[in-house]
Formats: C-alpha cells, structure tokens, sequence
C-alpha cells in the first residue's frame, strides 16, 4: 500500500515529504522505525489530521504527519 | 576560595564611591551565585522596597561559579532586583561575553545603588575601577556606542549597554552584551538608565582561575563538552537555530499567535521555521562563551522594505514575539523589529505581547485612534509595528508609546473595559512564546509559581515536559503527557529547585540538560568545592526559589498573584489543543501542598523555611507567630 509523509520542523532532517511504499498493516510505530526517526525524539503523529497513537494500524492512502516537541528557547 | 573569586565591586553611583567587598563562603554555599546569590545580597542589604526606579533601588549583576570555565553554556550570569516592570522580585539570565571577563578581572559581581549626576560609564580594568562621562553615548542606540566602546577601549574589552528605552525608563528595557546578547526581561535596562548608566565595561589581563580539583573538573569537561555538543538538540540549533523545531511547535499547540487566540497556523509556521531563516538570510551562526552549540543567529536581509546589513538576527522567542503573536509570517520583518528592539534596548518579548495585546484591543474596540495618536493597529501590519510603534515605546512618545512604554498589564489596568482579561502574563510579566495549552500544562503552573513572573527558562518545566531530560536521582522518571496535569505537580516540585540551580549556578538550559544530577554534583565540587552531595545540592536550589517567594512576600504578593490571566487559561480555540482545560487549580493546590507553602501567604510555612536552613529568614516573615 502506498501512504504519503508530511514531516514538521526537524523531523525533516530525516525524511523529506514524500509517497512511500509500505506493507499492509504496518503500525505508526513500525513506519517510525522504518524511517530510522531516533528514538530519542518524542513524536506527536497524525494520521489524515487527526492524533493517532503509536499502535495505529495504517491504511492505504493515509497522510501521516511526524512531528516532534522538542523545542528551543 | 575556589572556582569564585569571593569578591564583589560595590558603587554608590551618587557618591562616586567604589568598595572591593569580599563574601563569605558561607553566602556561596547557601544561594550558590548568580540569581541566587544576588537575592541573598539584596534581601540582606538592599532597601527592598525602595521604587526600582529611585536612586536607592540596588541593582546587582551576579556571576555563577562556572563563569570563566570553558565548559559549553557556563558562562552565563544574572541581573537582578526589583523590577520596575512587574514591582516584584525580578532577575533576568545572560549568555555572551560579560561573566568570564568579569571573573578573570577578579569579581564575581557588581552592586550598584545610587544615581549619577551624569550619564557614566563603568570601567573595570582588573583591580582598577573608576567612572567615567558616558555623555557622548547618551541618547544613542546600542549598536553604535557597542562600536564607540570598542574604539575607544579595544575589540577585546566587553561591554554591558543600554539603549534608549533605557535612558527613557522604559518598564521592559533591556541591557544588551557585544549588541548582541540580552538580559531581557523584567525592565533591568530601565533600571541602569535611572541611574544614569549608560554602559559598564570590562578587561581581564589574565585568565587564571583557581579550582577547588583542577584535574576532576577537566576530566568532567572532557566528558561534557563532547556530550552537550554532539546531542541531538545542539546540533538542529547549530543548524537552524532555537527556532529550529518552530514548525513541530505549531502542530502541537505550543505557538502562540495573535495575542494568544488561536494555537494554528499552517502557512505561518511554513515561513518562520529556523530552516527558514538559515536558507534565506542568515550569514553566520554564532554563540556565547566558550559553547560549542552556537545556537545564535546573525542575519542579512538584502532587499525589500525589510532590508537590514549583516549583523545580530533573532532566536525562537523574537520570532514568535515580533511574527505570529502579532499576526504577522513575515520572517524579515521579524529581523528588522528584533534589530531594531535590539538597538533601542526593548525586551522582544514584552514588546511583542504588549503590541498583541493593543491589536487586540483595537479589534475590539477597547482603543481607538483618539488613544493611539491616530495609528490604526491592524493584526500583522509590520510596517507601523517597525517604523511607528516600537520606535514610540522606546522614546515613550506620544499616548501610544506612553501607555505600551508601561507594559501590557499596567496598559490594561489605565484602558479597563475588560481588556485585562485577554492580556497574557504573571505578576506583571509577559508570556513568553511558549503556550501551555499546547506546550504543556505544567508549564502553566511553571509560569505562575516563578518569583519573577512568567518564565520559561526559571524552572527547565518545558523540557522536562517533553520528555529531554530525566533526573532518575531526585525522583524525576515520569513519562509525561504534556496536554495533562498528571504528575505535573509532582515535576514542578524537581523543576523549582533544579532551575534555581540553573540561574544560579548560570549555566544554559540547552547545555545543562545533557548534564546528569551526579555530574552537577561533582561540577559544583571540583570547581567551588561546595562540598556536596545531591541532598545538599538540591537544598540550596530549593532555599533559593524560597529565599525569591519570601521577598515577593514584602511586596504583598501572596498564593493569590501565583495566578495566569483568562486569556492563558481560556480552552484553546483550534489546533492540537483545541477546546482542552487546564486543570491550574489542581495542579497549584498539590504543588503547594508539596512544598509544604502557605495557600493563602505563598510562602514557605515556618518549619519549611526552618528544614531549609533559613531560620533567620523565617522570622522576618513569620515574626507574627
């Protein structure tokens, strides 16, 4: 199946706004690892504008949005 | 003594009397430096209610004990008294140049009281201190006397300078090191203007320091500065800067704009994310003293009604203070406003929220052009915020400049018709760009309970919030969800000593945080010799956060001031946070209750302050029993 990735802010130094190819019933948390996203970074993620959690099952056509919290001055 | 030098410069600015003192250990080893130190020698010595503005008002520069060590982040320092901006117990943090210079020429701060017949200058050449006429800076911008400073003294002497909206006695004055890095907030410029001080400047003929365990602070060193500079954190903001992740804010709440209205807008974070500002204007990155993060920003803006040279650009909360918060995406107009607050000496940051706040209320209504001189204020209009407002609040001209010259909540207070409920502050001080509606709820507790009004940087609350850090060693191991009050309390009774710390001991909270509570322990050893253990460290960083609560408390603040206005706790209206209440009187009433204070006085019960070691504060607030 084929989702599409909009990255905020830093998460871009990673993955760049793009279709991707995954495999049916990959979770928030498998695409993650699959981006090699660091762990260390605390994500908030969207799926078709809404807040999902990490164990959301995704779907064809999902716009999936990485954002994360950390935050200067 | 170790790692401080002990000893303080003491100027009576009316007299023209300048005093080397010496400290005793003991002050160091209860309040630690910096902030600290310096509401122990104000609380000890100061005319603590004298007007801030008056001669007999103190004001104290204060070193930490690291300044001057070439650790990343450790060389801030604090200024501190009473704020003419809020009334209250105010200090304010520092980067750049100023501390270690100090520090090698022998002095870990400055008090000043007094006021000078003329506009002076302080210098300070090692031992040798005097005043001189600062007559031909005066009513000049920063930028320009930074240049005539270091012609006249040496590219090398360093400088503290006001501008200005100091000499005017604008309430959020700031006093600006190199032109560049600011002790912004809470109205010190105003201060050091009533004075008429123009500038203090400093050189070290030498840089030996004199360390408790030279060996064990280097092998710390060696440890941390690889650490601090290689984290994930310091290396976006080399890259980008503090607004780096300014993008990601957006999308989780954490931005304000428009006076704290909405908590959304795409397009805007799009255009003043820090990747942004490198790609189309920054020239060169920059940092403080001996940090290898460089975090700071210089900028150029080449064409356009906003063209600027290449010179000192703005971090997160100048561009969020003079970008969405007043409704405006234009990312160089936001270099142009901060170069300009910079040069006039303003605080952005209550320059911003105070313009918000009177766009608002022109909105609404609550103003109209018979109080504005005739200036429409229109949402994002980058052009008067530039060429009219800023320039009138620094010179406190005309109504407009003279009623947003007082700060939004003393503008308030003179407009009434409600238009205090939608300005955003606590005690008297604007809110800083982060929103806890988005940002995360126990940064709304954090606002209201720090001594100086609201802060983000009092108390590390917004890391420890988004989960950057974590003090397995004093209890500090929650997952915490940000949009909840769960554990917050909790965490704000860690984040209150451990800030305290931070300011001071005057080490950066982007370097710190990569700084584990043993390590804190061992740097407060190897270079003071405190002594300490993390029961010891702790305390002191708690008696200080007290020592702050206890002189607000001689100026009537109580429980009831440890308060956000309506607009901060209102639901927010769209975004991530959308509609979410803050649980504030829940979270106030435990952390109170966790800190064993009064609910109804705000400080420490007696045997608090007593378990504190502070017994003789104690009777001074409790004398009635």
């Amino acid at each position: 199946m084929r989702i599409h990735i909009k990255p905020a802010g830093i998460i871009r130094r990673y993955v760049e706004e793009k279709d991707l190819d995954v495999p049916a019933g990959l979770t928030i948390r498998g695409l993650i690892s699959l981006l090699s996203i660091p762990p260390e970074l605390k994500l908030m993620t969207f799926v078709n504008g809404q807040r999902k959690d990490a164990d959301e099952i995704l779907e064809d056509g999902n716009e999936v949005r990485l954002i994360t919290l950390l935050s200067g001055g | 003594m170790y790692g401080n030098t002990g000893k303080i410069i003491v100027v009576d600015l009316t007299a023209g009397k300048i005093e080397v003192e010496s400290l005793p250990e003991t002050d160091y080893l209860s309040y630690i430096g910096g902030s600290g130190l310096a509401a122990r020698l104000f609380w000890e010595r100061g005319n603590i209610q004298a007007d801030p503005l008056s001669a007999e008002a103190m004001l104290i520069f204060m070193n930490g004990p690291f300044a001057g060590l070439k650790l990343s982040g450790a060389s801030r320092s604090s200024v501190a008294g009473r704020s003419p901006l809020t009334g209250n117990w105010g200090d304010s943090s520092c980067g750049g140049y100023f501390a270690p210079e100090l520090r090698y020429a022998g002095f870990d701060g400055i008090i000043l009281t007094g006021k000078a017949e003329r506009p002076s200058l302080l210098v300070i050449e090692d031992s040798t201190i005097r005043i001189e006429s600062a007559e031909a800076y005066w009513g000049k911008g920063i930028e320009s006397v930074n240049r005539d400073l270091k012609k006249k003294f040496g590219k090398t002497w360093r400088n503290l300078i006001i501008g200005p909206a100091g000499e005017n006695q604008v309430k959020y004055a700031m006093i600006l090191n190199e032109a560049h890095h600011a002790f912004g907030r809470a109205g010190f410029g105003a201060v050091m203007g009533s004075k008429n001080l123009k500038a203090i400047v400093v050189k070290a003929s030498s840089k030996a320091m004199n360390l408790a365990d030279t060996e064990g602070f280097e092998a710390l060193r060696q440890e941390l500065n690889p650490r601090i500079k290689e984290a994930l954190a310091s290396d976006v903001m080399r890259a980008n800067g503090t607004a780096a992740n300014l993008e990601g804010g957006v999308y989780s709440g954490d931005v304000p704009i428009k006076n704290f209205t909405s908590n959304f807008w795409q397009e805007m974070a799009e255009n003043l994310t820090g990747s942004v500002l490198t790609e189309k204007y920054l020239t060169h990155g920059g940092a403080c003293a001996y940090c290898a993060i460089s975090c700071k920003r210089n900028v150029a803006v080449p064409e356009g009604p906003f063209a600027i040279p290449d010179g000192p650009g703005p971090e997160y909360e100048t561009i969020v203070s003079l970008g969405s918060l007043i409704g405006s995406m234009d990312l160089a107009a936001v270099c142009k406003a901060g170069r300009v607050c910079n040069d006039l000496g303003l605080d952005t940051i209550s320059t911003g929220a105070t313009i918000a706040w009177a766009m608002e209320a022109f909105e609404k209504g609550d103003i109209s052009t018979a109080d504005t001189d005739g200036i429409p204020l229109v949402w994002g209009d980058m052009e008067t915020v530039i060429d009219v407002l800023i320039p009138a609040i620094a010179a406190k001209i005309g109504k407009l400049g003279s009623l947003l010259a007082e700060g939004s909540a003393a503008a308030a207070r003179q407009i009434g018709k409600g238009s205090s409920d939608y300005t955003a502050h606590s005690k008297g001080l604007e809110v800083p760009a982060h929103d806890p509606r988005g940002g995360g709820h126990g940064l709304a507790l954090a606002y209201a309970v720090s001594p100086r009004g609201a802060c983000h940087v009092a108390f590390p609350m917004l890391f420890m919030e988004m989960g950057a850090c974590f003090y397995p060693e004093i209890g500090f191991e929650y997952e915490l969800e940000p949009k909840t009050d769960l554990n917050k309390a909790e965490t704000a009774v860690i984040a209150v000593a451990l800030g305290s710390l931070e300011n001071s001991a005057c080490f950066c909270q982007f370097a710190d945080r990569e700084v584990t509570i043993p390590e804190w322990v061992d740097l407060f050893n190897t270079v003071a010799g405190y002594g300490w253990d993390i029961e010891a460290m702790m305390l002191a960083g708690k008696r200080v956060f007290f020592l702050k609560r206890l002189i607000n408390y001689l100026y009537g603040r109580t429980a009831a001031d440890d308060a956000l206005t309506p607009r901060m706790l209102e639901p927010a209206r769209d975004g991530e946070p959308e509609g979410i209440e803050i649980n504030f009187d829940g979270m106030k009433e435990a952390f109170y209750r966790l800190m064993n204070m009064d609910p109804v006085k705000g400080i420490p019960v007696k045997s608090a302050l007593i378990a504190c070691g502070m017994a003789e504060e104690a009777e001074r607030v409790w004398e009635e029993g």
